[in-house]
């Protein structure tokens, strides 16, 4: 490990790992491989998504699905990246205020959606769900 | 341009993806009878068409597909496109080593330069019947509609002389097994499906199943085979068999808590007799007894709720189908084995129909009839009536009229009868493998599509293919994928239509290494792992169904440049006259 001078990091002492990380993960090995190192996106309040006019286009626009509105959001970011899109989050003091709930709902963890996640990583193909006919003339000839 | 302004384009493109490395065997002779009789039957009905063949990654030490073939003089109405794509270009895919032809990529680049109104994408090992040609050159195909059908495999050893007529006679009578809906079937001599060792009758129960019926499955206890909406059997009573078919039945998952509704139908359509299920019981189907053969459909109609692990819809499995043992004095040829005694006269029953039996009583060699008692007991042993009669001479004729007391129809009795002898305990489903998918209420739209062998005839209107930016193109074996995009196309909206015969597909038997069969499916893995290629499991493929079930929406793995349609290809003609 470097360090900075003056800031030493020493190992004080070893512990047995809680968890056997390898072992555990063997059965599943050839996906990891596949998937790489992964990005995690920054999804959380997705309600400011931003991109050029083709890429929304080529994407197709937000989900348009019977899906909780907030899971739609998170695939589209991934879609987004597995689309080849950029992501880049833009930092203080550039903000978005919007007023807090009284009662927030806690975020669930949706097993789908942690799903479709893993095989896009996998695949490294976006998953786009509108086959609307209103990109076709624009996007695809 | 799109196709519908271009006055010139064809009505109908088929796209074939192929390369000139011999793959599966004997890959030219299969090629040139494609071409062949898709060629002369084009012209025979007169179809519009151009075959659009995309040379993918041509091997640098072999010639191209175009000057290994062979070319009638004049080949319209159709036309014939070869499109190359280029070694280069397909080194900048994964697994370019190990995979030499990406198929689904492949056959995208043909779809997206297909010219006709309807591209069709198939095989290069694929003959359609004349009544498909026929269909086809008839222009009655539609937009919005996925149309499938039923694929026949045929032997591999076609008539040597190439004739395209003596090819299509080939194909008919040379069918080895068919992929339909419910899976992949092996056919005998008279072209019926051959039960398998252990199903769902006995071997001598005179029983075929047709069509909807499929692939027997076990679990500790059963042998069990699901039924399609619609499934159809043949049956030829055994001598021995009262006209009295005991089923037994389970609602399937996917009926829910409710019960599903059975309808037996005859081969004109017409409804025999009607029932309900619930859990899982023993049904007696009576027959009329001067009936001892003929074809039926049972028709099941139920919730039809998706599954959590398997993309069927599973509203009924049939568990046994067994006839009833006739009585022996019915069994008897002529006169029954029984009789009240040494010189006592015998019984013979002639016929028996809806309301009436006849027998004929017949004294001994040597002796005569001077009198008959007859009694009529109930279940019970009771007698209900007793008549006498005295008679004389040599055989005497009996006819025993049955009338019945009721009320509420004026309808003609039937001797069909659907009747639920007994509840055996049902499957719980729930705990099971075949448990419902936890959304399954509110899915709003589940159906299970054709999709065996998808690969070798999927036609769309040109329109539908862009919109749904044609097969997904994934770095892996392309397995599954081809039916993936079938539930894509579905869940955007578009309508499966399955081709029913005489218009058939029959493909070409070849190394069972190439492309799936069922003997070939080990060495197929075995290949696959050699080269470290990961593929679309089963399990995985029902996931991806399951999540465009529940968006209600398709899902769309392609951005706007599939295809390859960024890039240039060089591209050669057979021109129409040589």
């Amino acid at each position: 490990v470097q360090t900075a001078p003056g800031w030493p990091a020493v190992t004080v002492s070893q512990k047995p790992a809680a968890i056997d990380w390898m072992k555990h993960l063997e059965s599943d090995s050839r996906q990891l491989t596949e998937i790489g190192r992964p990005r995690f996106l920054h999804t959380n309040g997705c309600s400011f998504l931003l991109m050029d006019r083709e890429r929304w286009l080529d994407l197709r626009g937000l989900p348009e699905a019977d899906y909780p509105t907030e899971y739609l959001y998170t695939l589209f970011c991934y879609t987004a990246h597995f689309g080849g899109v950029i992501e880049e989050i833009l930092r203080e003091p550039m903000r978005i205020s919007c007023p807090s709930r009284s009662n927030p709902t806690p975020a669930q963890v949706d097993e789908d959606l942690v799903w479709l996640i893993t095989q896009m990583r996998r695949l490294r193909t976006p998953a786009i769900v509108n086959a609307n006919a209103w990109d076709v003339v624009t996007a695809d000839r | 341009m799109t196709a519908h302004s271009d006055s010139s384009a064809p009505y109908l493109s088929v796209v074939i993806a192929a390369r000139n490395d011999n793959h599966g065997g004997d890959m030219l002779v299969r090629l040139q009878a494609f071409l062949d009789c898709w060629i002369a039957q084009a012209r025979r009905y007169g179809l519009s068409s151009e075959i659009v063949v995309v040379e993918w990654n041509p091997p640098p030490d072999r010639r191209r597909l175009i000057d290994d073939l062979r070319w009638p003089d004049d080949s319209s109405p159709c036309e014939i496109r070869f499109v190359e794509v280029p070694r280069e270009v397909h080194e900048r895919f994964p697994h370019a080593n190990a995979i030499v032809l990406h198929q689904m990529i492949a056959k995208n680049v043909g779809i997206r330069r297909a010219r006709g109104r309807f591209v069709l994408v198939t095989n290069l090992d694929i003959i359609l019947s004349p009544a498909l040609m026929q269909f086809l050159a008839e222009r009655r195909l539609e937009p919005g509609t996925i149309y499938r059908l039923d694929r026949h495999d045929i032997a591999s050893n076609l008539p040597k002389d190439g004739e395209v007529d003596g090819i299509l006679a080939f194909c008919e009578s040379h069918v080895l097994r068919v992929f339909a809906r419910e899976g992949g079937v092996s056919l005998d001599a008279a072209g019926l499906p051959v039960p398998v060792a252990g199903d769902i009758f006995a071997p001598d129960a005179g029983i075929r199943l047709i069509r909807g019926w499929h692939a027997i499955e076990r679990s500790d206890f059963d042998a069990y085979r699901w039924a399609d909406p619609e499934t159809e059997f043949l049956f030829m009573r055994p001598r021995n068999a009262a006209p009295r078919l005991m089923l037994d039945l389970e609602a399937g998952p996917s009926a829910g808590p409710d019960p599903i509704t059975l309808d037996l139908i005859d081969s004109r359509g017409v409804s025999l007799a009607s029932s309900k299920l619930s859990g899982r019981a023993m049904v007696r189907l009576h027959l009329p007894p001067e009936l001892s053969c003929g074809r039926l459909v049972l028709r099941t109609r139920g919730r039809g709720l998706p599954l959590l692990r398997d993309p069927r819809i599973l509203n009924l499995r049939v568990l046994g189908m067994e006839w009833e043992p006739a009585p022996e004095w019915m069994q008897a040829a002529s006169i029954p084995g029984e009789s009240n005694g040494r010189g006592e006269p015998a019984i013979r029953v002639l016929s028996t129909s809806d309301r009436q039996i006849q027998f004929a009583v017949r004294p001994g060699p040597g002796a005569s009839l001077r009198g008959i008692d007859m009694d009529v007991r109930n279940a019970a042993g009771a007698v209900l009536f007793h008549a006498s009669e005295q008679m004389s001479g040599e055989e005497h004729l009996i006819t025993l009229n049955l009338s019945f007391e009721g009320c509420g129809s004026d309808r003609q009795p039937s001797a069909w009868l659907l009747e639920t002898v007994c509840a055996k305990p049902p499957q719980d489903w729930p705990r099971s493998y075949h448990a419902l998918h936890p959304e399954a209420l509110s899915i709003r739209r589940a159906a299970y599509l054709h999709t065996q062998a998808c690969g070798d005839f999927t036609l769309l209107a040109r329109d539908d293919w862009f919109r749904l930016r044609a097969y997904p193109e994934f770095p892996v074996w392309p397995m599954h994928i081809d039916a993936l995009f079938c539930y894509a196309a579905f869940h955007a909206g578009i309508r499966e239509e399955i081709l029913r015969d005489p218009m058939r597909v029959y493909h070409i038997e070849h190394l069972s290494a190439a492309g799936w069969t069922p003997e070939g499916e080990k060495a197929r893995l075995a290949r696959l792992e050699a080269k470290g290629l990961s593929e679309m499991q089963y399990s995985e493929f029902t996931k991806w169904v399951n999540q465009m079930r529940r968006f209600n929406a398709p899902l769309i793995f392609n951005l706007g440049n599939w295809g390859l349609g960024d890039e240039v290809l060089p591209e050669a003609t057979v021109p129409h006259a040589l």
